[in-house]
């Protein structure tokens, strides 16, 4: 079943930030791929979320950008800046929070500890 | 699929128009290739490119939506460079040359005669101070167009933070020293403000310059 896209908005930075937490640096296209094939298709990150949403991490100083020439075009990389890295750790926090009591309001027996 | 140059030609040309600036080009000329290249079973046309753009990025309208928020972030996050580029001329090695101007602004505070004349060539050379980023941009600027590039997104930052100075350096004459000035001060009190319009001054050019040679320097090697 895909889930609908407006149940992760809220989540976009996190599930970002923690992507490139656990990989080091990302590029757009890769962030989109990595999100489908974790969640085996069920999450399609549409770039018109991602981009704004990476713009908006790297203006609020959490990301870090580098560019590269890779088969003769531009490649923009994102990565985490330090202030991302403390960012990551709260978002976590917080996303796992927000899970926990969603199980709660929806009665769902938890199914990850 | 493995993508021919002409094809290859052929995609640049077709987003070509649409994003205003060399960054949101970039972005996504890279996306749309690799998505292209990820594709096994289909077979290259512009058709395909147009469905990749609508589908993965909601069309061209979308693109300069996000193009227009994306200038927007990065007209701020141009300023918030500044100042803290400006911060780091306070700290070593950079401090140096910060504290050797703080040394020539204290030895004029000290040694200067206390009259007017002084004043007056300390604001005259805040005015001209204010203009060296104006000037500096739009030379460097117009070199750019030469080359044939497209703008930087950070162009509009940068062109907004040159004006900072000169708008600023007239602000304490007008209010402090000038003719009719609103609120008129001492001899002394309007030296210490020239020498901190000149010490100010020299933090900005300082900050801009290094800001803008770097940002440059990443531009040219793209």
């Amino acid at each position: 079943m895909a889930i609908r896209n407006e149940l992760f908005k809220g989540t976009l930075q996190t599930i970002i930030l923690n992507l490139l937490e656990e990989n080091g640096r990302m590029y757009g296209y890769e962030i989109t791929q990595k999100v489908k094939s974790v969640t085996q298709g069920e999450l399609l990150l549409k770039e018109g979320a991602l981009y704004p949403a990476l713009h908006k991490l790297e203006a609020e100083g959490l990301l870090e950008t580098m560019v590269e020439v890779v088969d003769n075009r531009v490649r923009k990389y994102y990565l985490l800046s330090e202030d991302g890295k403390t960012e990551v750790v709260n978002k976590l926090e917080e996303a796992r929070a927000f899970i926990n009591n969603l199980q709660l309001l929806l009665n769902l027996k938890p199914q990850l500890k | 699929m493995i993508l021919t140059e002409a094809q290859q030609q052929e995609i640049s040309t077709f987003i070509g128009s649409v994003p205003k600036y060399q960054e949101t080009y970039n972005e996504l000329y890279d996306h749309i290739l690799s998505s292209l290249t990820a594709m096994d079973e289909e077979e290259y046309s512009i058709d395909l490119v147009a469905r990749v753009i609508n589908e993965d990025f909601g069309g061209f309208q979308t693109i300069v939506k996000v193009e227009t928020e994306f200038n927007k972030l990065a007209i701020k996050n141009c300023m918030r460079d500044l100042r803290q580029e400006m911060k780091s001329l306070f700290y070593f090695p950079e401090a140096w040359k910060t504290v050797v101007v703080l040394i020539l602004c204290s030895i004029i505070f000290q040694y200067s005669p206390g009259d007017f004349k002084v004043i007056r060539i300390l604001f005259v050379s805040t005015f001209i101070v204010g203009l060296i980023p104006i000037g500096y941009y739009w030379g460097s600027r117009l070199l750019y167009k030469k080359k044939g590039s497209r703008p930087s997104i950070k162009d509009n930052g940068f062109a907004q933070q040159s004006l900072v100075l000169a708008q600023t350096a007239y602000t304490p004459f007008f209010i402090f020293v000038g003719k009719d000035s609103l609120l008129p001060v001492g001899t002394q009190t309007c030296l210490l403000i020239g020498l901190f319009m000149i010490f100010f001054s020299s933090i900005f050019v300082r900050a801009y310059f290094k800001l803008y040679n770097r940002n440059v320097k990443i531009l040219r090697s793209q």
